[in-house]
């Protein structure tokens, strides 16, 4: 199946600020009535921002080591990168015109490595993150970017089954730092916890709220790694005790892709198998001491 | 990931997206409403400044909403002009916060810490809130409060009265970085008097003066955002003219893959980024500079078309070789000839840099070709006799390169800002101020202003009326002390009238003290060089603004600023029509209003007149937002007249402009049409119109009639007739001086101090009281090579003596190898201090140090009694001052060093440095004035006089800028023996 390159910038679209002219984008693609900027605001700006670094960086955050190479494949194909070359808009736009370019060009050769450029795109720096991301999406509580999620899950599939990943493996996967060890600090290990592609976890600020929710916790408001380590805080034994469920769900969800997206996936649920190992182990023998301690 | 679904719908979905594309660009609608994004991390959208909401954190849990009108203005905090955006809460009419206005051109929504700091300066519980005077002697630190009608009164009859006794040269207004552009001149002007005296000969006149030889134009505005290679002299990314606007442009181009040498004797934070840092011997940076300059040369990497078309070359063979032939070849051989004794082993020996280091940069700079962005302001040129030749030297590699207005290259700031025509627009004064503009420097780039206290000792003068404008001469100034004597001396200072935000060492010996406007307080107009293009930014009064939006209207911004701040502009209309009630003498017809006339112009009038009528596209672009031009600006706050002005000297001279043309032997085009009126009023050099009184329209290039550059030649002046004509033949081509604090011209023992550069977070006077800057940094001790601090054993923390030639400071050594050997360092943005009050205000309470200052005949001693500490007041935060230090005030202990040709003060010292002596406190200062005046000579002496150089019997060349320029008649210099 050849994809239509309007499909990815109408996804790409929809992802930015939602504007009165998005209206008629939305109706072609079948979504729901378009939602407020509220609503994406809380989504992209303050639950699952849609940049490529904060799920490929190895600190989790935006800009870093993930963007300058994403933007460096701006220029590997002769483009000037954006100022946000890693947002998903700008990825999903770059690989419209890809494909365009690989369409249009009768020469075969030539065909053949705008092909490769696109391929690299997909498997390098989109199917890396998007399908934790899209799943993530898919999740949140908006009607409208669920199924805007769900979507542009089901193109990158498509993508999937015409491009075969290449050779090498993903330069975003390779050398990503492992979890900190037993002894790590605290500050280490939630840093860790929310760099999506150490701990193979995407948790936004509302599964934190939910988390907390669950165990019966107080909630302190800020930045994710704050309000984790205010968790931690009050009750690490809780805690760590549903990040390791968090931990199975994600892993239960990336061994779901592993037949279509293999290495990647399987980079991802490894990673996640370790993390609800490691929270186990952590809430363990943090139990032991408890008990050591009230027993002496 | 879904994948459940069969390809068929995500392809019919994909056909259906295309249709619908189709079907509304068809329409001529866009089907992608373009890039809306808004950074997460930074701003509101525009569409809801008017009613912001955002959640109120403090009163968490309960989600209770804030709502601000978001009102832009531009900051105060120095000359980079950024765009802020003031929240205003509409409920109690207070500023909120300040962040940064992303419809800014220039600052495109970022700032520096000192820009939301502002919000510290407007509640700054020691604010000065109503206008005070004095009561007792001078200094003494005692005040009544009094009305804005007495005290304009008062200063009116006094202004008065020099005018019309004659004494026009006795009203002097002293202004620090101005942050306007040119409104306070034209009220000069209005008065009639050449009373601008500015600070730039402290600061940039040296840079200045380097670029204005080559260009006719006075700064540099780098285009690093399309730079392949950047070069800097200075400290860029941290602090700097334009600094954050350009430092941003510099980390984009960093980022894209651009290189960038940052020359820094010090390891600052910019020469932590750059690809290549040099920490050459300070004064060394034009024989570097030479030395690329010669290895280009030499291999022939440089732009022979654009050397041979733009240099005037023709203009240097037929006066100083007129015997060879007069050929571009002849040219280029000399051109080898003259810079083949800078190679990189003699520039190795003057700066310590090594001499592979020296041809990898070589290589490098020749490797960028027209996208080399290069960049000198104080630094360098602001240190060392001769630092002007730093900038000179600098711009060679852009002129041999054709970097010059290109893409990515250096740009002349005249064509990279603008300025609009005014309503009213007073021509120039009759009269030549000698204080200002005395024969000695007759090339200085600007006002002889550090010289001013000297002057007046000499008795060149006195002052009647002395205006400091948000000016700290006493403390910015080196020689301080000597400016203190001077302020006190009522004979030498009739009235000394400080229009100021805050207190300063100034300040506190004014006679009176007028409270004025802070950024969201008073209305401004700016425009500075930040990448090619042109851009206006409009400074408002916030609360002002935000009320009118509701409906209110506001005559006089005193009405909406805290207690009785008034701001500048309107001050100066009340009190030009107080000078001249009657509009007698002229004065008055300058401030009047064009819609009413008869009466008083408004604030509102003056600016509504320049955006309808002197800002090309700005109606047309307010229009299409359904609004009047004024409004536009109120709302936004900024506005791109132009981006991407390019090589305007390319540009052909219409034939309209070519009637009675004639050409001078060297290609330049006099024409007898009338000008046109300029639109853009930046300043630029002046070339003067020929014998035959035909003015200046364009220079030949092959046949063709182009712009050319604002140089008597209309080219590129490698060679300046004028530095040759004017006493400086040795000068006449870009060369290397051998700085004050060459290793040559030192004694034995002596070391280098370098006090030139700033700390990120602070500004001057400015930063005071700025509660959040002060906890950032707030100290400045000495930095110190470890071998150098090994033979007396120093540790960081230990207190040193450094003496200079008229006296010594105290200071705390930091040991770090961020400093080149045999050189030191030392901050000038701290050590703040006032004398203990004697049951006067007590004030500066975050800032300043509490002093003991006591004086025997020349001799000046200070000692520290305390520093800062808690105290209680309106603001809970300032009973959390945690730190005690201020710093040190070392300029207290510099003499004046002029250069004989820029005037600019030369700021380098050769110092002593030894272990603080027993009884030596942190802080002392001894300083003793008499030998400051010895100094003062020695460099006076320096100088060559236009009374023995000019060649044409005038004062200055006429064509060199002047930010006021008197009329030409009054260049003629006076019959010898007749005075002044
Ligand atoms: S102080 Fe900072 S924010 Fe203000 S104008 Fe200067 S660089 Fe911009």
């Amino acid at each position: 199946m050849t994809i239509e390159p309007e499909l990815l910038r109408a996804l790409g679209a929809l992802c930015e600020p939602p504007d009165p002219a998005h209206r008629v984008v939305a109706a072609a693609l079948d979504l729901p009535s378009l939602p407020d900027v509220a609503e994406h605001t809380d989504l992209f700006g303050m639950q699952l921002v849609p940049y490529a670094a904060v799920y490929l960086g190895p600190e989790g955050m935006l800009g870093g080591e993930a963007a300058s190479r994403i933007a460096g494949f701006w220029r590997a194909v002769g483009m000037t990168p954006p100022a946000e070359p890693d947002h998903l808009a700008a990825l999903l736009g770059l690989y419209a015109m890809l494909v365009e370019a690989e369409q249009g060009e009768p020469e075969p050769a030539r065909r053949a490595l705008r092909r490769e450029a696109r391929r690299a795109l997909l498997w390098e720096h989109m199917l890396t993150w998007l399908p934790a991301y899209t799943t993530a999406v898919s999740g949140s509580d908006s009607v409208f970017y669920g199924d805007w999620a769900a979507l542009l899950g089901q193109v990158l599939a498509g993508e999937v089954a015409e491009l075969d990943p290449p050779a090498t493996p993903a330069q975003h996967l390779r050398a990503v730092p492992e979890l900190p060890g037993p002894d790590a600090e605290t500050k280490d290990l939630v840093r860790a916890t929310l760099t999506p592609v150490r701990s193979g976890l995407v948790l936004s600020r509302r599964d934190l709220l939910r988390g907390a929710h669950t165990g019966g916790l107080g909630l302190r408001v800020g930045e994710r790694a704050f309000m984790l380590r205010a968790m931690l805080d009050q009750d690490a034994v809780v805690t760590f005790g549903w990040l390791a469920t968090e931990a199975d769900r994600w892993a239960a969800r990336h061994q779901d892709d592993v037949d279509l997206l293999g290495a990647v996936a399987i980079h991802w649920r490894d990673r996640a198998i370790a993390m609800a190992a490691d929270c186990r182990t952590r809430r363990d023998s943090l139990r032991e001491v408890l008990a050591d301690t009230s027993a002496g | 990931m879904n994948s459940s679904k069969n390809g068929t719908s995500v392809a019919s979905l994909g056909e259906r997206v295309s249709a619908a594309r189709d079907a509304v660009t068809a329409r001529g609608e866009t089907f992608y409403p373009g890039p809306s994004r808004v950074h997460y991390a930074a701003h509101p959208p525009k569409e809801r400044w008017d009613n912001w909401v955002e959640l109120d954190s403090r009163s968490w849990p309960k989600r209770v909403e804030k709502r601000s009108m978001l009102v832009p203005t531009t900051c105060f905090n120095c000359e980079s002009a950024c765009g802020l955006l003031a929240y205003v809460d509409p409920d109690t009419f207070q500023v909120r916060k300040f962040e940064g206005n992303p419809e800014h051109p220039g600052s495109r929504g970022r700032n520096c810490a000192k820009g939301p700091a502002t919000l510290n300066q407007v509640t700054d519980p020691d604010r000065i809130l109503a206008p005070l005077k004095r009561v007792g002697a001078r200094g003494e630190g005692r005040w009544e409060q009094v009305s804005w009608d007495d005290a304009l009164d008062d200063i009116a009859v006094r202004i008065r009265r020099a005018i019309t006794e004659k004494r026009p040269n006795e009203v002097m207004y002293h202004v620090g970085r101005p942050g306007e552009d040119g409104y306070t001149e034209r009220v000069l002007a209005s008065w009639g008097v050449d009373g601008h005296n500015s600070h730039t000969n402290v600061c940039s006149s040296g840079a200045r003066a380097g670029y204005h030889f080559w260009t006719g134009i006075d700064r540099p505005s780098p285009d690093h955002d399309k730079a392949d290679v950047m070069f800097l002299i200075s400290s860029h990314l941290e602090s700097g003219h334009y600094f954050n606007p350009h430092a941003q442009r510099v980390m984009d181009a960093k980022a894209r893959g651009a290189k960038l040498i940052v020359v820094d004797t010090r390891l600052s934070n910019t020469a932590t980024h750059a690809d290549h840092w040099l920490a050459p011997h300070p004064g060394s940076e034009a024989a570097i500079l030479l030395a690329i300059a010669n290895g280009m040369i030499s291999t022939g990497r440089y732009d022979r078309e654009f050397v041979r078309r733009w240099w005037n070359w023709r203009e240097y063979l037929a006066t100083e070789h007129p015997k060879l032939e007069q050929t571009f070849e002849t040219f280029e051989r000399l051109l080898a000839e003259q810079y083949k004794e800078y190679t990189p082993e003699f520039a190795a020996a003057e700066s310590g840099v090594a001499v592979d280091v020296i041809e990898a940069i070589t290589d490098t700079v020749a490797g960028a070709g027209t996208r080399l962005s290069t960049h000198n302001w104080r630094s360098a040129a602001a240190g060392n006799l001769g630092g002007w030749q730093v900038a000179r030297c600098l711009f060679m590699l852009n002129a041999l390169l054709g970097a010059v207005s290109s893409e990515g290259g250096l740009h002349p700031n005249a064509w990279n800002k603008f300025i609009p025509r005014p309503i009213h627009n007073p021509g120039h004064p009759p009269m030549w101020n000698d204080l200002t503009w005395p024969t000695e420097y007759p090339l200085a780039l600007n006002e002889m202003s550090f010289l001013l206290p000297h002057f007046l000792k000499d008795g060149r003068g006195t002052l009647e009326v002395y205006f400091t404008r948000v000016y700290n001469p006493v403390w910015t100034n080196p020689d301080g002390l000597t400016w203190s004597e001077v302020l006190r001396d009522e004979e030498k200072v009739g009235l000394h009238v400080a229009l100021t935000p805050t207190w300063s060492e100034t300040s506190y010996i004014a006679d009176y003290v007028l409270p004025m406007g802070l950024a969201p307080e008073r209305h401004d107009l700016t425009s500075y060089e930040q990448y090619d293009g042109q851009w206006i930014g409009f400074r408002q009064p916030v609360l002002r603004t935000a009320r009118e939006r509701l409906g209110e209207k506001i005559a006089d911004t005193r009405e909406t600023n805290p207690g009785e701040v008034w701001e500048e502009n309107e001050f100066w209309i009340e009190l030009s029509w107080r000078i001249d009630p009657d509009g007698t003498l002229g004065i008055r017809q300058h401030h009047e209003s064009r819609e009413k006339p008869g009466e008083k112009l408004t604030v509102e009038e003056y600016y509504k007149f320049i955006f309808e009528n002197s800002v090309p596209g700005l109606p047309e672009k307010a229009a299409e937002e359904g609004m009047l031009p004024l409004e536009y600006m109120r709302r936004y706050g900024a506005f791109e007249v132009l981006p991407q002005v390019g090589q305007l000297f390319e540009h052909e001279i219409d034939a309209t402009m070519l009637e009675g043309a004639v050409d001078d032997l060297f290609g330049r085009v006099y024409s007898t049409a009338a000008k046109p009126p300029a639109v853009n009023l930046a300043p630029t050099g002046t070339p003067v119109p020929d014998d035959a009184g035909r003015n200046p329209v364009g220079v030949r290039i092959d046949g063709t009639v182009r712009r050319g550059f604002p140089t008597p030649s209309g080219m590129l002046e490698f060679y300046s007739p004028t530095l040759s004509q004017w006493g400086w033949p040795e000068y006449a081509l870009p060369t290397y001086i051998r700085s004050h604090v060459h290793p040559e011209a030192m004694e034995q023992g002596q070391k280098v101090l370098i006090s030139t550069f700033r700390l990120p977070t602070q500004i001057h006077t400015r930063g005071a009281n700025a509660k959040w800057l002060n906890e950032l940094a707030h100290t400045n001790p000495l930095w110190i090579h470890p071998t150098d601090a090994a033979p007396m054993t120093l540790r960081s923390g230990d207190l040193v003596r450094v003496t200079t030639e008229i006296g010594y400071f105290v200071v705390k050594a930091w040991v770090t190898e961020g400093i080149r050997p045999g050189v030191v360092a030392c901050s000038h943005h701290m050590g703040r201090w006032k004398t203990a009050p004697a049951g006067g205000t007590d004030i500066g309470g975050q800032t300043a140090a509490t002093v003991d200052l006591t004086r025997t005949g020349t001799s000046w001693k200070m000692s520290r009694l305390s520093g800062v500490k808690p105290y209680s007041s309106n603001d809970p935060d300032t009973s959390r001052i945690w730190w005690t230090d201020v710093g040190v005030h070392q300029n207290l202990t510099f003499s004046v060093h002029p250069d004989p040709v820029s005037g600019q003060h030369c700021w380098h010292q050769a110092v002593r440095v030894t272990r603080a002596e027993p009884g030596d406190a942190y802080g002392d200062i001894v300083v003793d004035t008499e030998k400051s005046r010895e100094v003062y000579r020695h460099w006076l002496e320096m100088a060559r006089d236009a009374r023995e150089h000019s060649p044409d019997g005038t004062r200055r060349p006429y064509w060199l800028m002047r930010p006021l320029k008197p009329s030409r008649e009054v260049y003629r210099l006076p019959e010898q023996g007749s005075g002044s």
